[in-house]
C-alpha cells in the first residue's frame, strides 16, 4: 500500500486564463502515486525550469500562489527611484514630481496614492496582472491603468492608422453600453483611440 | 558667471571640441556662435553654458573644497536654475503660445521644442520613445490626449502641458539619445519649469480682470459719447449708454485688450450698429474710420457756427484712430 503524503490538491487554473476569485476549487486528497507520476512527467521533459518547478509546486499546493503584493515602502521606493529622489520626502520636494502632478492633488499619505503613481511611472504591479472582470482588457483595469497599445493588443512599431481603428471597433463591440458594456470602458476605450491617433 | 578664468575657459573649450566621439560636445548654432570676425571668441548662449557648468560639475565637482565652496554657495546650482528660467520665461512671454484648461497649462508645441533645447527629430524620438515604453505592462504610462498633450480648435498646433512636458523630459533623461551637456539641460528645465509656468498662469487668469478694469475706467472718465457727444442723463426717458469699444478687436489683439488707448467710448447703439455692420470679422480701427466715413458722418456736422469745431473734433479722432492703427497693427506687444 502506498504511503499517503498529508497534501491535498485541488483544481488549479491556469495562469494564461485566471477565473474570478469566486470559482470554487474542490479539495481532493493528494496520494504518493500521482505526486510520483507528476515528478516523473516534470522530469521526462528535461531539465525543469523556473516556471515548471513553480508549476510543480502550485500542484502540490492546490491553488496557485497569489503574486506578492507590494508593500507600502516598496511603492514608495520605486517612484522615488524614477524622479531620482531618496524617500518620499525629498520626492514631496522635487520640482520635477511637482510639474508630473500638475493639476492634481495628492497628500501622498495613503497606499492608494502610492499605488497610482506606481501604476502611472513605473508599471503595473504584478498582483494587477492577468485580472478579470467587465472593466479588464488584455488582464488590466483599464480604469486604472493607460496602456493603449496593450488594450488594443497592437505593437507602436508596426501598427498603421486602420489597425487602430479596427482594434477600437473590436473592443466596442464587446464593451459598447449597447450590448452591456461598461460606459466607462467606452469611454476610456475612445480616449486611448484618440491618444494613438493624435501622433499617426 | 561660472567663477572660473578665460584661459581656463579656452582649455575646457579645447577639451570639447577634441573628440567629437566622446559625450561632452559644444556645436556652434546649438551651444554657442563665434563673434563676427573673431575666429577665437565665442557667443555662448543658455546652453552652452550649462554645458560647461555640467562638465565642471562632473571633472572638479568631486574635490573637497570645491563641494563645500558649492554646499555653501550653491553658486552653480542658481546659475544654470536662472539661465534655464531666463529660457523659459522668454518663451512663455508670448502669452499667445499658452492656453489654461482646467487645472492644466498647456504651452505650443513649437514652444516646448526650444525651452527643452530640441528640434522636430529630437521630438519624434521621444514620441518614438514613449510609445516603446508604454507598449508593455513594466515602464510609464502612455500619453494621455486633454492631459498630457491637447489640440485646441481655437488655438494653433499641438499643445502640451506641464504634465505632458515632465514627461518628455523624463524620457529624455533616462533614454534619450542626447550627450550629457542636454541631459543637465532638461533636467533643469523640469526643475524649474513649473515656477515659472505659475507665474504666467497668474498673469493670464488676471488678464480678464485688467480688462474690464479698464474698461470700466475708460467708460468713467468719458463724459460723452466720441462720436455722436451724446451724454447719458438719468431724467432722459431711454438714457443713453456708454460702452468701451475695443478699436483692436479684443479676442484676436488679447496683447491690447487692456489698454486704455484702445478703447473707445461711445454709445450702446453705435457700438451695436458698428458690429453689425462688421459682422464676425474682429475689428481694426482703420475699420471704424470707414464705419464712420460710410455711416456716421452726419455727428460732425452741424449749424455754420459749430461746422469748425465738429471738422476738428473729426480730425482729431480720425487722426488718433490712424494713429493706432500704425502703431499697433502687425506688432504685437508683451502682455
Amino acid at each position: 500500500m502506498s504511503k499517503q503524503i498529508a497534501c491535498y490538491w485541488f483544481t488549479v487554473p491556469s495562469r494564461s486564463s485566471p477565473k474570478p476569485a469566486s470559482t470554487s476549487s474542490t479539495r481532493k486528497k493528494l496520494d504518493r502515486s500521482v505526486v510520483v507520476e507528476r515528478i516523473a512527467a516534470l522530469l521526462a521533459a528535461g531539465t525543469p525550469d523556473a516556471t515548471a518547478l513553480l508549476a510543480f509546486a502550485e500542484f502540490i499546493h492546490g491553488k496557485p500562489f497569489p503574486e506578492p503584493v507590494l508593500t507600502l515602502t516598496q511603492l514608495k521606493s520605486e517612484v522615488c527611484r524614477v524622479f531620482g529622489c531618496k524617500n518620499a520626502t525629498e520626492l514631496r520636494k522635487s520640482n520635477e514630481f511637482n510639474m508630473a502632478m500638475a493639476g492634481r492633488t495628492f497628500d501622498l499619505k495613503t497606499k492608494a496614492d502610492w499605488q497610482k503613481l506606481y501604476r502611472e511611472w513605473v508599471g503595473v504591479p504584478q498582483a494587477e496582472r492577468n485580472r478579470s472582470g467587465s472593466t479588464c482588457i488584455n488582464g488590466i483595469d483599464v480604469l486604472e491603468n493607460f496602456r493603449p497599445w496593450h488594450v488594443f493588443d497592437l505593437e507602436p512599431s508596426t501598427a498603421s492608422t486602420e489597425d487602430i481603428k479596427e482594434a477600437f471597433r473590436r473592443l466596442a463591440k464587446e464593451h459598447h453600453p449597447d450590448v452591456g458594456g461598461d460606459p466607462r470602458v467606452m469611454e476610456r476605450l475612445q480616449k486611448m483611440r484618440d491618444s494613438l491617433l493624435a501622433f499617426r | 558667471m561660472l567663477g572660473i578664468p578665460v584661459s581656463k575657459l579656452y582649455r575646457i573649450c579645447d577639451f570639447f571640441d577634441a573628440d567629437p566621439d566622446d559625450p561632452w560636445d559644444l556645436t556652434e548654432g546649438d551651444f554657442f556662435e563665434y563673434e563676427p570676425g573673431q575666429a577665437r571668441k565665442r557667443r555662448f548662449y543658455e546652453e552652452g553654458v550649462m554645458a560647461i557648468a555640467k562638465y565642471l560639475e562632473e571633472t572638479e565637482g568631486g574635490g573637497f573644497l570645491a563641494r563645500l565652496k558649492e554646499f555653501f554657495t550653491h553658486h552653480r546650482a542658481r546659475v544654470t536654475r536662472a539661465l534655464v528660467q531666463r529660457r523659459i520665461i522668454q518663451v512663455t512671454q508670448d502669452r499667445s503660445s499658452l492656453v489654461i484648461r482646467g487645472d492644466l497649462v498647456f504651452l505650443q508645441q513649437r514652444s516646448v521644442v526650444r525651452v527643452l533645447g530640441t528640434n522636430g527629430k529630437g521630438m519624434s524620438g521621444t514620441l518614438r520613445r514613449i510609445d516603446e515604453e508604454s507598449s508593455g505592462l513594466d515602464g510609464a504610462e502612455g500619453l494621455e490626449i486633454d492631459v498630457h498633450f491637447a489640440d485646441f480648435e481655437d488655438a494653433e498646433g499641438r499643445h502640451w502641458s506641464q504634465r505632458g512636458i515632465a514627461r518628455l523630459a523624463r524620457t529624455m533623461q533616462e533614454r534619450g539619445r542626447i550627450t550629457k551637456a542636454r541631459k543637465a539641460w532638461v533636467k533643469a528645465v523640469a526643475d524649474v519649469a513649473e515656477d515659472c509656468f505659475e507665474v504666467q498662469r497668474k498673469v493670464l487668469e488676471s488678464h480678464e480682470a485688467r480688462v474690464k478694469a479698464a474698461m470700466t475706467r475708460a467708460r468713467n472718465k468719458a463724459k460723452h459719447c466720441a462720436v455722436t457727444q451724446q451724454k447719458p442723463n438719468a431724467a432722459d426717458r431711454n438714457p443713453i449708454e456708454l460702452e468701451a469699444h475695443h478699436l483692436f478687436d479684443a479676442a484676436s489683439r488679447p496683447d491690447l485688450a487692456a489698454l486704455e488707448d484702445n478703447l473707445l467710448v461711445i454709445s450702446s447703439a453705435l457700438h451695436r450698429n458698428f458690429h453689425k455692420w462688421m459682422g464676425s470679422r474682429p475689428c481694426d480701427p482703420k475699420d471704424f474710420v470707414d464705419y464712420l466715413l460710410r455711416n456716421e458722418l452726419t455727428h460732425f456736422e452741424g449749424s455754420p457756427s459749430t461746422r469748425a469745431r465738429q471738422e476738428a473734433r473729426q480730425q482729431q479722432l480720425m487722426h488718433r484712430l490712424e494713429m493706432l492703427q500704425a502703431r499697433y497693427e502687425g506688432n504685437r506687444l508683451l502682455y
